[in-house]
């Protein structure tokens, strides 16, 4: 999934999105145990986070938390900057207007 | 229940946690109970405590559990953090809303933190708007106001549309800053085609249409409340009636004015969104 995609699902504020790599036990509430590995790698029970299957992936998007695991790949930091062509367009827009 | 809580400029760090959880886990419910840095001669406590909807589920890290008002099959979780701030510089700094929570590890589940920052202020009753903080809680809505602190708060029920109806886990409340008209569903499903899939939802307010004030045959002045709703681009704006949360004309009211509607007290917050109180 794109970072632009990304974006578009999880919006514009500030945050990042994770996906998932570690496996889940049989018979386990994939929500909880995603959600207790993000804890674990964060090193603390205070994290906030959503965690959530899209095609065949599972993702962790958070506003707060910055971990460094094995388990957590970081996808894209939120939100993406502004392309700087989009303002030289507008400058060139700009300068053509009478 | 409506809380004006007032404060004192003695108050520690540690007042100022035991009151504002007192207060949201109903162990506090007149000013009796407020701390010594507490304003209780300027304080007041009006309506009843919401027993049957909020409930303290871990006293250690201040989180709590609040059924829905209407759909008791719906149970949602907020969790406040505050700083290690000294007197009037103590702060709560996020109040993060989820939609499950597991009691073994203390741990939200599927959960957004906001960033709030509400510091005590010491009352003034010089002051053009005798400022502290004022709580609201009801079956349907948690909600705080800190004029000085510059915001206002709360989780608020949201009402059944096509998107509940169809993908049940999605959250049927809302956090909503009612300073800024923004609002945040932290797990609510996402139609996107193929990447279809729960993700956290941002926005703004909307009201159908912003009322005005009339008269009646009497003369008496006719506040107009119209239903507040949110809506996500990213849901096909199905729109979500907002409990407790109503749109009134513009620039009626100050801040923090109350007024009532049938005996019921509203309070009103800034763009002109009021909140019930009961």
């Amino acid at each position: 999934m794109t970072p632009e995609k990304l974006q578009e699902l999880f919006g514009t504020e500030v945050g990042r999105v994770y996906s998932y790599t570690g496996g889940i036990p049989d018979n386990t509430d994939p929500t909880e145990h995603i959600t207790h590995a993000f804890a674990e790698a964060a090193g603390t029970n205070l994290v906030d986070c959503v965690v959530t299957h899209f095609g065949s992936g599972w993702l962790v998007y958070t506003r707060n938390i910055s971990v460094t695991s094995d388990e957590f790949m970081l996808l894209v930091e939120l939100p993406l900057p502004k392309p700087e062509v989009v303002e030289e367009q507008q400058e060139q827009q700009e300068g053509e207007t009478p | 229940m409506l809380v004006k809580y007032r404060m004192l400029s003695t108050i520690s760090n540690a007042n100022f946690k035991a009151d504002i959880i007192g207060i949201l886990d109903g162990t506090i419910t007149s000013t009796a109970g407020l701390s010594a840095g507490a304003d209780t001669a300027n304080s007041s406590f009006v309506g009843t405590y919401p027993t049957s909807q909020l409930t303290k589920v871990n006293a250690g890290t201040y989180t709590f559990s609040k059924i829905h008002g209407t759909d008791n099959t719906y149970t949602h979780y907020f969790r406040l953090t505050f700083d290690a701030g000294v007197g009037l510089a103590a702060k709560m700094t996020t109040f993060t809303v989820a939609q499950g929570y597991t009691s073994g590890t203390d741990t939200l589940l599927n959960s957004v933190a906001q960033t709030v920052n509400v510091s005590p202020n010491f009352y003034n009753s010089s002051n053009q708007f005798p400022s502290g903080i004022n709580i609201v809680l009801t079956p349907k809505c948690v909600w705080f106001s800190s004029l000085t602190s510059g915001i206002s708060f709360g989780l608020f029920d949201l009402g059944n549309n096509g998107i509940t109806s169809t993908y049940a886990t999605n959250m049927k409340m809302a956090y909503i800053n009612t300073t800024a008209g923004t609002f945040n569903i932290p797990y609510g499903y996402v139609l996107s085609g193929g990447a279809s899939g729960y993700t956290s939802l941002t926005g703004n307010l909307t009201s159908s249409i912003t009322p005005t004030l009339m008269s009646n045959a009497s003369g008496s002045a006719i506040i107009v409340e119209n239903p507040a709703f949110v809506a996500a681009q990213t849901q096909g704006y199905a729109a979500y009636g907002v409990s407790n949360l109503f749109k009134v004309g513009s620039n009626m009211f100050a801040m923090d004015s109350i007024y009532n509607t049938s005996g019921t007290r509203r309070i009103v917050a800034a763009a002109d969104y009021t909140i019930v109180t009961e």
